[in-house]
């Protein structure tokens, strides 16, 4: 998946930990939101709004 | 090369209406004689010569079973010539042949740069032989014993000398290439397959554009790599940069424990500079970074860029 200009691998970043990927992205992705860039390469964070969709009331 | 055959009665000598004549290479193209995982690299002649097969020769992902075009099918001035056998004389005057002479091959390389002398010289270090492409675009090898394959002709490596001529008022400047071809070989062994039979585009074959990357900030869980296509430009602003690639192009091994890595992500900034994110290594071990030339974007070029863990 591309963000910016990093190319990232999907798997890979799945084994990672957010501390994990913190550290090693901290000096190519300054400045941005590396956790929401997490959440968005893993999945994470996702099941909430799906079941808001399959449960809207 | 001894004559041999002796055993047998005389062949036939009738020939067919058409025959196929060999002509001096107006193009080279090195092969190494055998794969590291212990196959030869020879055309079979169940092949389909396409452009697929062509590209995949060229850009095999295996340097022991690469194609490596020399130049660009442009000899000039190509010479390839068998010399008098040797012969022993007897005191009643007559004489005998005891060995063929060496076929020797001399060609230019017209505007080449002096550079392009390492790429030519790096070929003494292994066993190969050469596929060579008439200007007819004719394609000639050497037939195996039982027929089913043409091999690389091979050479005597030993011999392989590429000489940089220098350009004056009434010469251009040149790469002349003097080799002989290896005293095992037999001309009646060269076989043709004709441009008709190659739908393949064998007139512009050439070989992987060697790139440099420029390794900096090496870690357990990093590098980067500045990629310049550095063939012979000394300042290192005037090196054209490789910009565009992508994860994907990419491919590392760690060669210490003959493993695959898998890149965490690559990020390119700014143009031509690449921040590669990896698992954590282990320290000392030697990486090495190439581009991926058959399932990846870039075929046609030819990174390989060691890297030590520090």
């Amino acid at each position: 998946m591309q963000i910016g200009r990093t190319y990232f691998n999907e798997e890979a970043v799945k084994d990672m930990t957010l501390n994990e990927f913190k550290e090693s992205h901290k000096s190519i992705l300054k400045g941005e939101n590396i956790e929401k860039i997490y959440n968005k390469l893993t999945g994470s964070g996702k099941s909430k709004k799906i079941e808001r969709k399959e449960n809207p009331e | 090369m001894a004559f041999c055959g002796c055993d047998s009665t005389l062949g036939n000598t009738g020939v067919p209406n058409k025959q196929r004549v060999v002509s001096a290479g107006v193009g080279l193209i090195a092969v190494p004689l055998k794969a590291d995982d212990g196959t030869f690299n020879r055309v079979a002649a169940t092949d389909v010569i396409d452009q697929a097969y062509l590209d995949a020769r060229v850009n095999d992902e295996d340097e022991s079973k690469r194609w490596y075009p020399i130049g660009r099918v442009d000899f000039r001035n190509q010479d390839d010539v068998r010399a008098d056998p040797t012969t022993e004389s007897f005191s009643d005057g007559g004489s005998a042949i005891t060995q063929q002479g060496v076929r020797t091959y001399t060609g230019w390389l017209i505007d080449y740069s002096p550079a392009y002398i390492d790429q030519l010289q790096a070929l003494r270090c292994r066993d190969f032989g050469l596929y060579t492409i008439s200007e007819c675009i004719d394609l000639t090898g050497s037939i195996s014993t039982d027929g089913n394959f043409l091999n690389p002709v091979k050479v005597n490596k030993a011999s392989w000398e590429p000489r940089y001529i220098k350009a004056t008022p009434t010469v251009s400047a040149k790469i002349q290439l003097n080799f002989e071809f290896d005293q095992i070989e037999s001309d009646q062994n060269l076989r043709v397959i004709q441009a008709s039979e190659i739908t393949g585009n064998l007139e512009d074959i050439e070989g992987l554009l060697p790139l440099t990357a420029a390794i900096s900030g090496e870690s357990a869980t990093g590098f980067v790599a500045a990629l310049t296509v550095d063939f012979d430009i000394f300042l290192d602003a005037e090196k054209t940069k490789v910009i565009g690639w992508v994860l994907a192009d990419f491919a590392l091994q760690n060669k210490t424990s003959n493993t695959s890595i898998t890149i965490t992500s690559v990020t390119e900034a700014p143009d031509g500079t690449y921040t590669f994110v990896i698992p954590s290594q282990t320290s000392a071990d030697v990486l090495e970074l190439t581009n991926l030339k058959t399932s990846g974007l870039k075929p046609g070029f030819g990174l390989k860029q060691e890297i030590i863990v520090p």
